[in-house]
């Protein structure tokens, strides 16, 4: 079933990849993997390897953001859903 | 000759003349992403450049280059953990190290070893090392629980050495199927037991290929050398101004010329303010300190990858701070200059031949 999905530029420009997507999926996980077989390295941008969703990453789905245990990417997608992907806002890099 | 510089953000390029007189420098690259590691793989002619970029975001990534840095292209599969049950996840790739045969090396926070056989398309990891029986007792050190070095033997690939802080030397003599602990005689002044089996805090270990079997290493506390690859280990730093510091140099062409930057402890800057590298020229017998061209007034460090030895004559070494200078010498320390400044904080430095 066919989702839209929105990146955020900061991703786009990481992965050379398109700001908005149409992706057939029936959940998180699915969608992930199905963008990531036209742009390698787009699932490991969003998750570890454990599934964990990364600390700096946040995904919405329908405007709800999911949480970051592997479970989430269990999260069950319908047509016509809307995903989200944006970093997170992330003032306080350490420095100098 | 080029000179590459990872900072907390970005990576940069420091060309050299013959001379080593004028360089020239590009950067930031990498989109400003904390890059901790930069290296040459010269084992095809021409050499080819790969970056440990951490970004902050996404996750680390290797980048390549095969241009000297002109252009440099992500890599679509990254060193991670296989076992999912672990709960393990690469946070930081801390080092790169090619193996002169094509192969890279990548060592990983949290602690463990991979490497790519086909120039970053795919990446293995040594799952006896990794998964090894006594991880769970592993503690980090306070850059966190980091493999940051591996020294590959120049003669024999079979034999690999490895640092983890805060677990000390782990070493294979047979390409990474088995490992063991190799910390005879180094000390763990934090430890009750002051030299135990593991839990060592080594900071850097480096050596002259052409005679590999010859390793210094700094310590949290101690400087060591060993001659047989690991396997002893002989104290040589009880008479510099402080044994504790991060990086450690050898000189690519007198095995028993070595530099190190003492630092204090606690505010990981040089006693008295006064910045000095220290040399050895007779493996570690005797050191002396090297001022000249230094600041007398600095209060900023070197972090443990962050000096890099050239192979000419007379040596060059180069030195980069937490302040983001780039020192150097052309004439195995007797002066130095200032290459750059207001770079950010100077993670590593190493050579490329062109």
């Amino acid at each position: 079933m066919p989702v839209k999905v929105y990146l955020t530029q900061m991703l786009v420009r990481h992965l050379g990849i398109e700001p908005e997507l149409t992706a057939e999926a029936d959940t998180v996980e699915g969608l992930l993997d199905s963008i990531d077989v036209h742009h390698q390295g787009f699932k490991d941008s969003i998750c570890d390897e454990s599934g964990r969703i990364r600390v700096y990453v946040n995904v919405f789905v329908n405007g709800r953001m999911l949480d970051r245990e592997p479970k989430a990417l269990s999260t069950r997608l319908s047509a016509g859903d809307e995903v989200h992907i944006l970093a997170s806002v992330a003032g306080g890099i350490r420095g100098p | 000759m080029k000179l590459l510089v990872g900072t907390l953000k970005g990576g940069f390029i420091l060309e050299g003349d013959s001379a080593r007189r004028n360089w020239k420098m590009r950067g930031p690259l990498f989109d400003g992403y904390e890059t901790y590691d930069m290296v040459a793989d010269a084992s095809g002619g021409k050499p080819e450049l790969y970056a440990a970029v951490n970004t902050w975001t996404w996750g680390p990534v290797i980048y390549k280059s095969t241009d000297q840095g002109k252009s440099w292209k992500r890599s679509a599969k990254n060193p991670r953990f296989s076992r999912k049950e672990s709960g393990l996840a690469v946070k930081r790739v801390w080092n790169l190290q090619p193996d002169g045969q094509g192969n890279i090396y990548a060592g990983v926070e949290p602690a463990a070893l991979f490497v790519s056989r086909d120039g970053s398309r795919s990446w293995e990891e040594f799952e006896s090392l990794n998964y090894h029986s006594t991880r769970a007792k592993w503690q980090p050190g306070q850059g966190g629980l980091c493999l940051h070095t591996i020294v590959m033997h120049s003669k024999d690939k079979r034999k690999i050495r490895v640092a983890i802080s805060a677990v000390g030397v782990l070493g294979s003599d047979d390409a990474g199927e088995h490992w063991r602990f190799m910390n005879n005689n180094i000390r763990a002044d934090f430890n009750p037991v002051k030299y135990p089996r593991y839990g060592q805090c080594v900071h850097k270990i480096d050596y002259n290929p052409d005679y590999p079997d010859t390793l210094y290493l700094q310590n949290h506390g101690g400087v060591y050398r060993s001659e047989d690859f690991g396997t002893k280990w002989i104290e040589i730093g009880k008479h510099l101004s402080s044994d504790f510091g991060f990086p450690i140099g050898v000189n690519k062409t007198k095995p028993d010329i070595a530099y190190v930057v003492p630092l204090i402890g606690n505010g990981r800057f040089a006693p008295d303010g006064r910045f000095r590298m220290w040399v050895t020229r007779d493996a570690g017998k005797t050191w002396s300190p090297m001022g000249r061209g230094l600041p007398n007034r600095a209060y900023f460090g070197v972090l443990r990858e962050a000096m890099a030895t050239d192979a000419e004559e007379p040596g060059g070494v180069y030195v980069g701070t937490t302040d983001g200078q780039i020192y150097f010498t052309r004439n195995e320390g007797r002066s130095w200059e200032m290459m750059a400044e207001n770079l950010p904080r100077v993670t590593s430095l190493s050579m490329s031949p062109a």
